[in-house]
C-alpha cells in the first residue's frame, strides 16, 4: 500500500506568501515576465509564426469580407459581399455538397477506424508491421494519393481497379466520377482510406488504455457473449 | 465494455471530423476537376477558391469564409456544450 501524501500546492518563486493572507500575493505583470524571461524569449518565434501567418491574415480576412477593391480603390460596403455570394445557386449546391460529403465521411470514416482499432488490437503478431499498414495512406502526400486514385482506382474504362474488381464479382461497373451520383461516394472512400490512420491510433490507444480486469468481469457476467473481447 | 469506456474519445473524434471534413477542398480540386459531372462535387472551401483565384473577387471569397468560419465555429460550441455536461 502506498503512502498518500497530501498535494502540495507548488509555490511560486520569489517572496514567501504571508501567514496573515490566506490569499496568494499577486505578482506583477512585469516581475512574471522577468522570472521567466527565457521561457518568453522561447515563445517569440512560434507567436510572431502564428500572428503573421494565422491571426493576421484572419482578421484581415473578416475586414476584407466587408470592402470592395476596384482598380486598387477600397470602399467600404457593408454585406455587399455577403448578399452577392448568398445569391450565387452554387453557393446553396455547395452547402449541400459539403453536408452530404461531411455525413458520408461520418458514417464511414468513424465507424471503420473504430472497428479497423478493434480487430489491431486483437492481433497478437507482427502488431508493428499491421499498424504501419494502415498509418501509411497518411505519410503519403494527399495530392499523389488522390492522383492514384484517380487514374488508377477511378478508372471510368474496365481497365480502373475497382470496375475490374466489380467485373470479376460480375456485377455492374461504375463512371465513378464521370457520374454526379457516384462522385460523392467516391470521393468519401478515398478520403476515409487517407485519413483513417490518425483515427485507427487514437482508437487504439484508447482501447489498450482499458484495464483488462473489465473485460475479466464482463466475461465473468456473460459468458461466451462476446462482449468480453479483446482478451 | 468497449463503447463506455471509449465515449469521450468518441465524442471528441466525432467533433473534429466533422469540423475536418467540412473543409473539404483537394477532394474535389483533384478527383473531380474541380466542380465534377453536373456540380456534383463543389464544396463550399472549393468555392472559395474559385472565387478568390478565377472570378477575381477576392472580398467575396472573404465573406464565404467568414460565414464558413460562424458555421464551423457554431460545432464546436455544440461540441464544448456537451462535453462540458459530461463531467
Amino acid at each position: 500500500m502506498a503512502i498518500t501524501t497530501v498535494p502540495q500546492i507548488p509555490r511560486k518563486a520569489g517572496r514567501p506568501p504571508s501567514p496573515y493572507s490566506a490569499r496568494p500575493q499577486r505578482t506583477s505583470l512585469g516581475r512574471k515576465l522577468r522570472d521567466n524571461l527565457t521561457g518568453h524569449a522561447f515563445l517569440i518565434g512560434a507567436v510572431l509564426c502564428f500572428v503573421v501567418f494565422s491571426w493576421y491574415p484572419m482578421v484581415r480576412g473578416i475586414v476584407m469580407s466587408f470592402q470592395r477593391t476596384r482598380r486598387g480603390e477600397t470602399t467600404w460596403v457593408g454585406w455587399d459581399n455577403y448578399s452577392r455570394i448568398i445569391a450565387d445557386p452554387s453557393f446553396w449546391t455547395a452547402w449541400q455538397n459539403t453536408f452530404y460529403f461531411t455525413v458520408l465521411a461520418l458514417a464511414l470514416g468513424y465507424v471503420v477506424p473504430f472497428f479497423v482499432a478493434i480487430l489491431l488490437n486483437e492481433f497478437r503478431h507482427a502488431k508493428g508491421y499491421l499498424r504501419i499498414l494502415v498509418y501509411l495512406p497518411v505519410m503519403l502526400p494527399p495530392a499523389s494519393a488522390l492522383f492514384l486514385f484517380k487514374f488508377y482506382a477511378y478508372d471510368p474504362s474496365e481497365a480502373g481497379l475497382f470496375n475490374a474488381i466489380l467485373k470479376a464479382l460480375h456485377l455492374p461497373t461504375s463512371q465513378w466520377m464521370q457520374s454526379p451520383e457516384m462522385t460523392m461516394p467516391a470521393m468519401v472512400v478515398a478520403s476515409t482510406w487517407m485519413n483513417m490512420g490518425g483515427a485507427v491510433l487514437i482508437y487504439l490507444a484508447s482501447l489498450q488504455n482499458i484495464p483488462g480486469e473489465l473485460y475479466e468481469a464482463a466475461e465473468l457476467d456473460a459468458p461466451g457473449s462476446g462482449v468480453g473481447s479483446s482478451t | 465494455m468497449t463503447i463506455p469506456q471509449t465515449r469521450l474519445i468518441l465524442a471528441l473524434l466525432a467533433m473534429l471530423q466533422i469540423v475536418a471534413t467540412m473543409q473539404l477542398f483537394i477532394e474535389p480540386l483533384i478527383l473531380a476537376n474541380g466542380a465534377g459531372a453536373e456540380d456534383s462535387a463543389t464544396s463550399v472551401a472549393y468555392l472559395i477558391y474559385q472565387h478568390g483565384f478565377f472570378q477575381n473577387d477576392l472580398n467575396g471569397a472573404a465573406a464565404l469564409g467568414v460565414i464558413m468560419l460562424v458555421v464551423l465555429a457554431g460545432f464546436s460550441a455544440v461540441y464544448v456544450r456537451l462535453t462540458a455536461k459530461q463531467d
